[in-house]
């Protein structure tokens, strides 16, 4: 039976006499349980979430027209409108509603931001002709935070048609801010992909390194054939070897190693081309040397480069990226010709949660990642910066076992001695010694403040000035220890900028009681407990409630002789605490 | 084109003329037979029956047979792992003349409604294989046999001919009208096996579907009667060597066919190791199985066989380690020194390869009822090498004397071949033998199994390191064990087959028969679960080091779906794991009751320790201090479990080389000589005195069930299941009389009398209803879950979870949802669904989501 919606219903005052549908989907529920009257206002969120995700175009229907009124809590509306454009780009079901009734949620500045944003956002979804002036409008409008803009751009882009192609050519013209130009080649790319592809070779060639390179990639890495012909369109066109090797970097730590694109990018950035595979000899004699002349410290230190991305993806003792593998124990398990095969050849052994898959889609959209999620409908894919891409099981043209994310080639950034280190490095982690899995609960997992503010650079701030000024700080960057517990205090002067650095490291106490806190020098170092000072000697006792606790040190390194520091927590003897360091990315 | 018809019109009347003539099938001088088909001609590659009558009926044809059966498989559904195409087990690989094709038992359960698809896909069958030159030559002759009929085993309440013949029936029926339509032989083996069934004295299947040894024996000669008429009253022959020679064969066809470790044969690791080492295993393997083709046709045709000679099956290719790591084999001495434990702590040797040299590679134990410790040991592992028959073994340690160290020990069974997993019950042991689960039973006395009984078939064994292990008893009496990815199994049951892909935990009724998927989740490798005071189950997935909360994960799926991803109720600090257990023994300080122990076996090697706390509908445990971490590299606990006196024994694998995909199957580093056995001890507190249980008194027993530790209530309901049902029964019911349900000691007694009542399969909705509208949340969530298992059988289970679904406490409601999911009707959706006008929570949430999704599908079909 067709659902019929009422019009007092819509108005959301009176409810509905009609006969309940018989649906067989659970959205039907929802709705019936709904018109029950038995849902309280707080529960609306989750019946919401039920239609928005099960519906059909009538129940979708209805859940438009209560989001595009005013009735429904805010949040509840926000989060309509996503589910709306998850149903429209996941699930091919759109509201049978007038859709033009979101003209005014578009148009209105006054508008929450994040409503506004949401409705942006489903309006590409809807594609109704009434929406394209409304969103190149909103694109244009430089006034407008930037976020709505890519938003609207976006929209205008997947519905297409003459009033999108105009907006966007306008915002690719040299005169727009480097961002909203990337942004509008990669809109463009939806449309025209030569003529993106020529957009975005041109925008790399004019930049600088410290502009939005990514977002220039990210439009064509979404495409399938979109790096080949950003490769074609680069051509000879003289990108800087700092902003090619930028580009480089970021493809890299999406998992991506386009053959053509790294040709291109690899040349400008003056690096080497692919060398020819190893013989066995060759391979044989590598791993000889691994043994009897690798230096672990070194690699450690190769591990450690920005430029190789390792710790963006993997831990060493649980704390380092949480894409591949926790590397802690590999050399006791992986012999080394394993090890240095797994970084030449990524793709040969995968361990089973890490196999990936690359999905093109009849949109000529590309995806790569691992597969956190499949179902009839729809699968969802995690890729190498961990973040989820959602793609419709219709949509999707082509399907392949995809490679390892780890990408391919990063040897082309090694010197042979280099990689020597860095596989003698991963060959010992575990092993008794240095890089033996970590026995005590010490800190490994680090946050350090970028760009601390002036005034406590010199002089250490009081509580309250910490309180408000480091502790509530939202510019905190990941720092991790060094295999042996070590943090180094060399990459958190580069991280702040500054030789006072201020380092932050978190602990759970499941048990309340007395634990020690051990720091391998108290030299040219202050440190608060939450948000009390705490006088540091080289075993200090706390008393610590259940829950998560903060330790921030500031450390001057022009008044410490050790070059990192070590810290760790101490189970007293007697006392019932239980407690763990906080690990993780 | 023209001439293609004439061969298929020439096929189809020389076959017409067959099937008239008295033998539908003649057989001819070197005749290649295939079977394939379901369980039934699987269970026949390890009886070889029907083998041997046929070679009886031709001892001068020189016959080759090869049984491809497999279990659970229909003409259009044979799920492999990956490439086991590649592994020579084709048809156009075996070439064969004849095939018999034993189908059409799994697709009855599709019912009337499926009949049509059957009769299509029998047609495309016929057509296909009497089409096709396998040997390159001519297609071969067909031979159809119908599915056998379902027996009652009103003994075991299994009513599998009631349940199943009428539809297995129509399925026969249409197979001989299709047969007679298109000129195929036909055998109807319903018939003749229900007649059987009738005239037999005892049962002839062990679960109303599957013919016991005997049934196949009697089922066996008369399909060779109808096939080819009685045997020659002129010869004799040794059957008995013939069987024996058949055996002889099929053992090593087994090996070939069933090759496990596939996925590193012909699957997705086959590089870079398997390449080099296993074309010539299989290479010789085949060649012996050819060799032994020889000698059944020597028994067969009354010479004396020749003795086995393999020695021309050719050469093994030499394999190096790849594994350079210094290897120092410490002695138990000296690897007790390498532990550190809590304060109050220590640890011992309860038992190691010096002082009994069979304790190799120990992987699961379990303590018996008189607290003997049954061992699992698999020194085969990684796999069978040609011609080196394994010998994996059960041992039974004992501690005769009680001063914490094995005194004897003794082989249960041997000859085993890789035993992932044990439990015990039944009055015997259930043992993983891939691609099978194996009961193993002393009717003698003797201490050693005289019964060997395949009891479920078709558990994957791409892996071996993957296939079925970590058995343990739920409360109520089910039998659970879990498999990894790569894997594709299907089980047939007295209900239909069960099915999944890659990754699952089981949950099997030995009583009833049914197997369900209790979890079907992409799982690495689980390894591990265990249950709390009130019945609430964890799992541990041993690769990636994730625990899980298996209520919310542990609703119906319909194949081939799985459970998306469902958050851990731990943080991951070390993986790989290998084994949990709660603790729950007086013996251990008090704030370490209930805690979550887990081992891990690379890396931190030792015993972590996790304190639980609610978390809404599910749980949370946060790490406290680990309880034992070894400093020597080759220690590797796989299992761990209370004992009778409050210590705690963890099972040593150790080995210095543990990668199953590092390093190749067959790197001589492997060690397979090693195996320990710790136990720790807490010297602050004194040792409990073991109750006695194995033996003791049924009255007595019921009592037991109020002890404090969880694993002596374990082994009592263990115990209790194997006696008398009624005696049992009334020992409960005198027990609980008077037990006040507002007390929550109390209740939980009689929680624990509801499970004795589900071990028993003895179904009480009274008990059950005061259960769940009783005054302790914990124990209505517990009872939630055997009403799940007791559906079919109480009266209005709807109503109960319509109650349940509006609970006031999150975890009743969740559990409701969960149970739910084992409907199909628009009512069950719409209760599901009801859930939401209460606070929900992130598990609540996505078993709902779970619940609607199975529903959903189920309803629009």
């Amino acid at each position: 039976m067709r659902v019929v919606v009422c019009a007092w219903l819509l108005a959301g005052a009176i409810p509905c006499l009609l006969p309940a549908q018989e649906s067989t989907s659970a959205a039907g529920s929802a709705l019936r349980l709904l018109r029950s009257g038995r849902v309280p206002e707080s529960r609306l969120g989750s019946i919401v979430e039920i239609v928005g995700t099960r519906g059909n175009e009538e129940d979708l229907g209805y859940l438009f027209e209560r989001a595009a009124g005013r009735d429904w809590p805010l949040d509840v509306r926000k989060r309509a409108f996503v589910l709306l454009l998850d149903a429209a780009q996941n699930r091919k079901v759109l509201p049978r509603a007038d859709l033009a009734a979101l003209v005014p949620l578009v148009s209105d500045a006054e508008q929450d931001a994040g409503l506004r944003l949401a409705a942006v956002r489903f309006a590409g979804a809807a594609a109704s002709p009434d929406l394209a002036e409304p969103l190149a409008a909103l694109a244009r409008n430089s006034e407008a935070p930037e976020p709505l803009r890519a938003a609207a751009l976006e929209s205008l882009a997947a519905a297409g048609g003459e009033t999108a192609k105009e907006a966007v050519t306008e915002l690719l013209q040299a005169d727009q801010p480097f961002r909203i130009r990337a942004l509008a080649a990669g809109a463009l790319a939806q449309q025209d992909l030569p003529a993106a592809a020529a957009a975005a070779a041109e925008l790399l060639s004019s930049a600088q390194p410290e502009d939005a390179i990514p977002i220039v990639l990210d439009g064509m890495l979404a495409r399938r054939g979109g790096t080949e012909q950003l490769a074609s369109a680069l051509g000879e066109s003289s990108v800087s070897a700092d902003v090619a090797k930028v580009a480089l970097r970021h493809m890299y730590s999406v998992g991506r190693s386009d053959e053509a694109l790294v040709e291109s990018l690899g040349r400008a950035a003056g690096l080497d081309s692919d060398p020819p595979p190893l013989t066995d000899e060759e391979f044989q004699a590598l791993v000889n040397d691994i043994r009897e002349h690798g230096d672990p410290v070194r690699g450690e230190d190769v591990f450690r480069r920005a430029d190789l991305s390792c710790m963006k993806c993997h831990a060493v003792s649980a704390a380092g990226g949480q894409v591949g593998p926790d590397l802690s124990a590999v050399g006791s398990i992986s012999p080394i010709d394993f090890l240095l095969n797994s970084v030449l050849l990524p793709d040969q052994a995968i361990k089973e949660a890490y196999i990936t898959r690359v999905v093109a889609t009849v949109d000529g959209e590309v995806l790569q990642g691992i597969v956190v999620d499949r179902s009839d409908e729809r699968l969802v894919l995690k890729d190498a910066t961990g973040a989820i891409q959602t793609v419709a099981i219709e949509d999707i043209e082509e399907e392949v076992e995809g490679k390892s994310l780890m990408p391919k080639g990063l040897v082309r950034f090694m010197t042979r001695g280099e990689l020597v280190d860095l596989v003698s490095f991963l060959s010992q982690l575990g092993r008794p010694g240095d890089f033996a899995i970590r026995s005590t609960p010490r800190f490994q997992r680090y946050r350090v403040l970028t760009a601390p503010p002036e005034e406590f650079v010199d002089s250490a701030p009081n509580d309250e000035q910490f309180e408000a000024s480091i502790l509530r700080s939202e510019s905190w960057a990941p720092i991790y220890a060094r295999a042996n517990g070590t943090a180094p205090l060399d990459e958190a002067v580069q991280a702040s900028g500054s030789p006072v650095v201020y380092l932050a490291a978190e602990f759970d106490v499941i048990e309340a009681g007395l634990i020690g806190v051990k720091i391998d020098s108290a030299e040219g170092v202050a440190a608060w407990l939450n948000d009390d000072s705490l006088a540091l000697t080289p075993e200090t006792k706390i008393e610590a409630s259940a829950g998560r606790h903060r330790i921030t040190l500031r450390v001057d390194t022009r008044a410490r002789s050790l070059p990192g520091v070590v810290l760790e927590l101490v189970r007293q003897s007697g006392s019932s605490a239980e407690f763990q360091p906080v690990d993780g990315a | 084109m023209r001439f293609r018809l004439a061969t298929c019109v020439l096929a189809v009347l020389s076959a017409a003329s067959a099937a008239l003539a008295d033998s539908p099938l003649e057989l001819r001088q070197g005749d290649r037979i295939v079977f394939v088909g379901n369980t039934l001609a699987e269970r026949m590659l390890y009886f070889g029956h029907l083998e041997t009558e046929i070679h009886r009926r031709h001892p001068d044809l020189d016959l080759v047979i090869r049984n491809l059966g497999w279990s659970a498989d229909e003409l259009t559904l044979r799920p492999r792992s990956q490439d086991f195409k590649d592994h020579g087990h084709r048809l156009e690989d075996h070439k064969p003349s004849v095939v018999f094709a034993f189908f059409g038992f799994n697709e009855s359960f599709g019912g009337p409604a499926g009949l049509a698809k059957f009769q299509d896909d029998l047609r495309n069958f016929i057509s296909e294989t009497t089409s096709t030159r396998y040997d390159g030559e001519s297609p071969p002759r067909l031979v159809l046999i119908s599915p056998i009929a379902n027996e009652d085993r009103e003994d075991r309440h299994i009513l599998a001919a009631e349940r199943n013949n009428t539809n297995i029936q129509l399925y026969a029926a249409a197979m001989e009208k299709i047969a007679a339509e298109t000129g195929t032989p036909f055998v109807d083996a319903f018939q003749p096996s229900q007649e059987l069934f009738r005239s037999a004295e005892t049962p002839l299947t062990i679960n109303g579907i599957h013919l016991s040894r005997e049934g196949d024996r009697r089922v066996s000669a008369a399909l060779a009667n109808a096939l080819f008429g009685p045997p020659s009253a002129g010869r004799t022959i040794d059957e008995e060597a013939l069987l024996a020679a058949v055996n002889e064969k099929n053992d090593q066809l087994f090996y070939d066919y069933r090759a496990v470790n596939g996925f590193y044969i012909y699957g997705g690791r086959k590089d870079p190791f398997g390449v080099v080492n296993f074309p010539a295993e299989f290479a010789r393997l085949r060649k012996m199985i050819e060799n032994r083709d020889r000698r059944i046709w020597q028994v067969a045709r009354g010479e004396t066989p020749s003795p086995l000679n393999d020695s021309q099956a050719g050469e093994f290719t030499p394999i190096e380690t790849n594994f350079k790591n210094e290897i120092q084999l410490t002695t138990p001495e000296d690897a007790a020194k390498t532990f550190t434990l809590p304060e109050g702590f220590e640890i011992s040797l309860f038992a190691s390869e010096v002082d009994f040299p069979e304790l190799q590679n120990p992987v699961q134990f379990t303590f018996d009822n008189a607290g003997r410790l049954w061992v699992a040991t698999m020194p085969s592992y990684p796999m069978y090498l040609p011609g080196e028959p394994p010998n994996d073994k059960i041992l039974i340690l004992e501690d005769v004397n009680g001063d914490g160290k094995a005194d004897t020990c003794r082989v249960f069974a041997d000859k085993l071949h890789v035993p992932t997993g044990i439990e015990l019950g039944d009055g015997g042991a259930y043992v993983a033998a891939q691609p099978n689960l194996l009961f193993l039973k002393d009717t003698d006395g003797d201490g050693q199994a005289d019964v060997r009984e395949y009891v479920l078939h078709g558990f994957d064994s791409a892996d071996s390191h993957h296939s079925i292990s970590a058995f343990e008893w739920g409360p109520g009496g089910d039998l659970y064990f879990m498999e990894g990815t790569f894997h594709h199994t299907q089980v047939e049951t007295p209900y239909g087959p069960t099915r999944v892909r890659d990754a699952a935990v089981f949950r099997y009724e030995p009583k009833t028969e049914k197997v369900d998927i209790f979890v079907s989740y992409g799982f690495a490798n689980p390894w591990g679960i265990c249950w709390d005071e009130w019945g609430q189950n964890f799992v541990a997935d041993a690769s990636g080091g994730a625990n899980y909360f298996a209520a919310a994960f542990s609703g119906a799926v319909d194949y081939p779906r799985k459970h998306p991803n469902l958050k851990q109720f731990l943080q991951m600090q070390w993986r790989p794991t290998c084994g949990c257990e709660i603790v729950s023994s007086r013996h251990f300080p008090d704030n370490m009751q209930g805690d979550y122990l887990l081992n891990n076996c690379i890396g931190f090697q030792g015993t972590l320790q996790y304190r639980f706390k609610d978390d809404g509908s599910g749980f949370h445990a946060d790490p406290v201090e680990p309880l034992l971490r070894s400093s020597d590299r080759n220690f590797r606990p796989v299992d761990l479990q209370f004992a009778p006196d409050g210590s705690l024994y963890i099972c040593d694998w150790f080995n210095p080389l543990v990668g199953h995909m590092q390093h190749s199957i067959r790197d001589p580093n492997r060690d397979h000589a090693h195996g320990r056995i710790w136990r720790i001890v807490n010297r602050n507190k004194p040792l409990l005195t073991p109750p006695k249980i194995a033996g003791e008194s049924v009255d007595h027993l019921v009592t037991l069930l109020e002890e404090p530790e969880l694993r002596t209530r374990y082994r009592v309901r263990r115990e209790l299941r194997e006696r008398d049902t009624a005696a049992v029964i009334a020992a409960l019911e005198k027990w609980v009389a008077g037990k006040d349900i507002n007390d929550s000691a109390q209740a939980h007694h009689l929680l624990e009398a509801l499970w004795v009542k589900q071990h028993h399969d003895a179904v009480d909705p009274q008990l059950l209803g005061r259960l769940l509208s009783g005054p302790d949340a914990r124990a209505r969530a517990a009872a939630v879950r055997v009403l799940c298992y007791w559906r079919d059988r109480v009266p209005e289970p709807l109503k109960l979870l319509g109650a349940a679904v509006n609970d006031e406490h999150p975890r009743v409601r969740l559990e409701a949802v969960r149970a739910l999911s084992f409907f199909d009707s628009q009512e069950a959706l719409d209760l599901a669904l009801e859930s939401l006008v209460h606070d929900q929570d992130e598990y609540l949430e996505y078993t709902l989501k779970e619940t609607m999704a199975t529903l959903e599908r189920r309803l629009q079909k």
